[in-house]
């Protein structure tokens, strides 16, 4: 038999192939597909063995892709998958005419894999991931009707209340794991937890988590709030999924974390808390969604409540309190859906008399109000009672308490039950019909309830006694409606009483309207305060000029900089460099003059004499400190970077602007260069090991051949850096051509007409130039030279051309040509990585073809490719910025 | 010397960054320019400095100079200058338009 955990990705995969059905067929084909699913999974819980799978991920940070089925969870899978299944269906109807239908479905299915993955989740790390998926999916399905403020205001409000919940989840799974050593739920069982304050932040965070997910006091108010999602979409995330993640974590950590003080009090008081206040809210609510949305805080409340009792008596009523819960809310809500369709209006008033009037949804909803009332013969009741049950076995007083809860939570559902009954006013407008989609879909989950009764004994053996069993820890017989006249009993007909004559004494009580309560009232103080900073903060950074934006991010820069400068201490110079005879002496001076110059140069000249005069220097510089190829790379770069610079300074009509803030602009710009300096000081006196270096100076002439380890770098040991660098330049060159466009007619430089001598006298100086050039290239792997430098020499004579008005140089002549370089450039330089490939050696290994001291490999051809890739972006600038545009 | 060597880079890059907090197009272009060469010296420098040492490998050679930042820093200067490029073009479209 495949594995039961492939039922994780079904409803994902089914998500693949909503495209390709029609719209119509697709709902009946998943529902199908997902009752298969739900019902592979009964055989699981009725074995009443734990199912593991697991696959490391990255191992690293302890993250498996670690799963678990115990029979509680696969008891639950099966309670996701069919009413998943229902809802599918009824979401396909229910969209039918909406053209978003194939978004919605896709959100759903892939909700339900998610879901599926917070229960099935063994690792931390892994249901962490999953809780953040239902999420995210949670918003999109509340926001589906996006094109209303409201509703997206009030979806973001889910996500940011949730999402912060997440958070802090994470942080006391992280803790739990520190605390216990546990990296999964299976590691928990035999784990006695200390009373040390990291045990007590771990609680507290995953309770925050937990209760932000469950929509429990304080963070009751997004709950009702996320009504503003579409009938379905409540439906589901109501009755199986989203909110009963976070109960269900409760519930799963209950027997470990029970042991800590905190965690009973605490939950027992935001679990009746939650009830409170949802009651005070239902007594008010108009909406029959809104109502339902109240009885499932209530019901969250109960469950939170056991879960912190903890006891394998509370967690027994809890498995039975959620199959309940589970199975009548999902047609409830599917119902007000059908109302509302039939009614065209959710308002209580509105709905008067639906019952009679819809036979069909009327059954189910008083079939589903009962249970919700717990009366028996339904589930609701055993819920009800075992929840009563575990409550006085913790504590009389508890149980009280409970029962107060309970009767109000009852009075809210009598609210709802009795406008149904009543008579249907005379001058109602008239009805509209139900589809019979719909209708069917709303008795899936319903019929789930009718057929558990009716094999009620084999139910409640083989899967509700082996669901307890294993979420209680402690052997469960089953779920009796009968136990005996006992205090539960009791107190479970004083509820209803009590619930029955304050709904008399109410009814007359003219409804109120709702208002925000307190806490929402905080959270939107909250937001706009966050907004308010990020405002403030953006206009104190953001002045609207670039200037303003660079000197703030420099002197973040700057200011981490400085922080680490603390650290470490002020070096102790060592003079490596002797002082005598040296020309830097002399350099040092006019690099600064020049500096100076160029920092200040206002005219095109200046400007281009005082870079040309740095550029040059610099370039001694690299050859006085033993960097020949860097010294020929600098020089001609710089020559044609001034070339380059020249064709647009000269052109571009330069403003003469009026110069502000020189004195704040020069004490910035001095305190960052001595803020370099003083960091250069300090990186020159540490003394390190070059294991890199040493490993490519040892090798590069047993392994590449080649003498000149700083090419054998580029075009052999890091040849990837450089074809990502070659590959960029084509990218850079590509931009030129989109942003300039095509070159037209061309014009010499303005004042610089070619004179005769320079005419007569340039193609010699191309000749000359080129072969050197290929001279560069080839002598590059064990001398100076290489691709880099011989292009620029290439790029160099061209120029020099262009300068000339040599008449070989047309527009179109040099566009064709810089075309074809990049592109046999980049097919050359990946050609020579992709050979080795046929040897079956990695890609860019090295193929050699030997003749005594003569060597030709795949590098000279990379090589190659990099020079004509170089050339090539060169003329392509060349010719944009030295053939004037008509 | 070594005090020399950085305090003409510190030189490069406060003039880089005068030049480019000037917020003309033009002193955008300089700035880069400068900054670059301040940049490129500070990988060189900051691998270690060696006057005199053989640069390629023969069989008499030894304590040579470090290849690593060579090349780091020849990359960079070709980058820069498609950088240096690249904006000339922004700079070409701008006064354009």
């Amino acid at each position: 038999m495949p594995s039961p955990f492939l039922l994780l990705a079904l409803p994902a995969l089914l998500a693949l192939f909503v495209p390709f059905f029609p719209r119509k067929a697709f709902g009946p084909f998943a529902a199908i597909a997902l009752l298969a699913a739900g019902g592979l999974l009964l055989p699981i819980v009725a074995a009443g063995e734990d199912l593991f799978f697991d696959t490391a991920w990255i191992p690293q940070l302890g993250m498996d892709f670690a799963l678990r089925i115990t029979p509680f969870s696969a008891w639950f899978g099966f309670l996701i998958f069919t009413i998943g299944s229902g809802i599918i269906l009824y979401a396909s109807t229910y969209f039918a005419q909406n053209p978003r239908l194939k978004t919605i479905l896709p959100c759903l299915l892939l909700f339900t894999s998610a879901m599926l993955g917070v229960i099935w989740s063994d690792n931390f790390l892994l249901l962490f991931l999953f809780w953040e998926a239902t999420s995210l999916l949670s918003f999109l399905l509340v926001g589906f009707h996006h094109e209303k403020e409201d509703t997206r205001a009030k979806a973001a409000q889910a996500l940011l209340v949730t999402f912060f919940g997440g958070a802090a989840l994470l942080v006391g799974f992280v803790l739990l794991t520190l605390e216990t050593g546990a990296t999964a739920l299976s590691g928990l069982q035999a784990v006695e937890l200390s009373n040390s304050p990291l045990a007590t932040a771990a609680v507290v965070l995953i309770i925050l988590g937990t209760a932000t997910k469950s929509a429990q006091f304080p963070f009751h108010f997004w709950l009702p709030n996320a009504m503003a999602g579409p009938t379905p979409v409540s439906a589901f995330l109501h009755s199986a999924t989203m909110v009963k993640a976070g109960v269900f974590l409760l519930a799963s950590l209950a027997p470990v974390l029970s042991a800590h003080p905190v965690w009973t009090p605490t939950l027992a008081t935001i679990g009746l808390l939650t009830v409170a206040v949802s009651v005070i809210r239902g007594l008010r609510e108009q909406d029959m969604k809104g109502l339902l949305a109240c009885t499932t805080l209530a019901a969250l409340g109960f469950l939170t409540l056991l879960a912190g009792i903890g006891t394998p008596a509370a967690l027994k009523a809890f498995v039975i309190f959620l199959t309940a819960h589970a199975l009548y809310k999902a047609p409830l809500f599917l119902s007000a859906g059908n109302l509302e369709k039939a009614f065209g209006s959710r308002q209580l008033p509105d709905l008067r008399g639906a019952i009679a009037h819809l036979p069909w949804t009327g059954a189910i909803i008083v079939v589903s109000l009962a249970s919700l009332l717990g009366l028996p013969p339904f589930p609701g009741f055993l819920g009800k009672e075992y929840l009563l049950a575990a409550a006085w076995e913790s504590s009389p007083w508890l149980a009280v308490a409970t029962a107060l809860a309970a009767a109000g939570a009852l009075c809210v559902g009598l609210r709802l039950l009795l406008p149904l009954l009543l008579k249907r006013p005379e001058q109602a407008p008239p009805l509209k019909k139900v589809p019979a989609a719909l209708s069917l879909a709303t008795t899936l989950p319903a019929l789930a309830v009718v057929l558990s009764l009716i094999a009620y004994p084999w139910v409640n053996k083989s899967l509700w006694a082996e669901a307890a069993t294993s979420l209680s820890g402690k052997t469960v017989s089953g779920f009796y409606f009968w136990a005996g006249w006992n205090p539960a009993l009791g107190l479970g007909l004083g509820a209803l009483a009590l619930s029955i004559a304050a709904t008399a004494l109410l009814v007359r009580r003219r409804s109120k309207t709702v208002e925000k309560s307190f806490f929402e009232e905080v959270y939107d103080t909250l937001v706009r305060a966050l907004l308010l900073i990020a405002k403030g903060v953006s206009r104190l950074l953001e002045k609207g000029t670039l200037n303003t934006h660079l000197a703030i991010m420099l002197a973040a820069i700057g200011i981490v900089a400085a922080i680490s400068l603390r650290v470490t201490e002020w070096p102790n110079l060592t003079a490596n460099l002797s002082d005598q005879y040296n020309i830097f002496l002399a350099l040092a001076p006019a690099l600064a003059i020049s500096t100076i110059v160029a920092a200040r140069a206002q005219t095109p000249l200046t400007i281009l004499v005082s870079l040309g005069i740095v550029g040059l220097l610099i370039s001694f510089i690299y050859l006085w400190f033993s960097a020949p190829d860097l010294a020929l790379t600098q020089l001609l770069a710089e020559t044609l970077i001034l070339f380059l610079m020249a064709g647009v300074l000269f052109k571009a009509r330069h403003k003469a602007r009026k110069v502000t803030g020189k004195i704040w602009r020069a004490t910035f710009a001095a305190s960052a260069g001595l803020l370099v300096t003083i960091l250069i000081l300090k990186s020159m006196a540490l003394e390190w090991d070059h294991p890199v270096s040493d490993f490519y100076l040892a090798e590069s002439k047993p392994s590449a051949f080649g003498a000149n380890v700083v090419n054998v770098i580029l075009v052999d040991f890091r040849a990837l850096d450089t074809l990502g660098e070659i590959v960029v330049l084509a990218i850079a060159a590509l931009g030129a051509n989109a942003a300039l466009g095509a070159a037209r007619s061309r014009a010499p430089l303005p004042g610089l007409t070619a004179s005769s001598w320079m005419s007569a006298g340039l193609p010699l100086v191309i000749a000359l130039l080129v072969p050197t050039a290929l001279w560069f290239f080839w002598r590059g792997h064990n001398a100076p030279g290489g691709g880099f430098i011989a292009a620029l020499l290439v790029a160099a004579s061209i120029g020099l051309g262009l300068l000339g008005n040599s008449p070989a140089l047309t527009p179109r002549r040099m566009r064709n040509l810089s075309r074809a370089l990049l592109i046999g450039g980049l097919a050359i330089a990946l050609l020579s990585a992709l050979l080795p490939l046929s040897q079956g050696l990695p890609f860019f290994t090295g193929l050699w073809f030997h003749s005594g001291d003569f060597h030709l490999g795949t590098p000279v051809l990379f090589d190659l490719g990099v020079f004509l890739t170089v050339i090539g972006f060169t003329m392509n600038y060349l010719r944009h910025f030295h053939i004037s545009r008509s | 010397m070594e005090t020399l060597i950085a305090i003409s880079i510190g030189l490069l890059i406060a003039s880089g960054i005068y030049r480019l907090l000037g917020g003309s197009k033009i002193d955008i272009v300089v700035g880069l320019v400068l900054l670059s060469q301040g940049a490129n010296l500070i990988i060189l420098a900051s691998g270690g400095l060696k006057q005199n040492a053989p640069a390629l490998i023969s069989k008499s050679s030894r304590d040579m100079a470090d290849p690593l930042p060579q090349a780091l820093v020849l990359t960079a200067i070709v980058i820069g200058f498609g950088i240096l490029a690249f904006i000339l073009t922004l700079l070409t479209r701008s006064s354009d338009s």
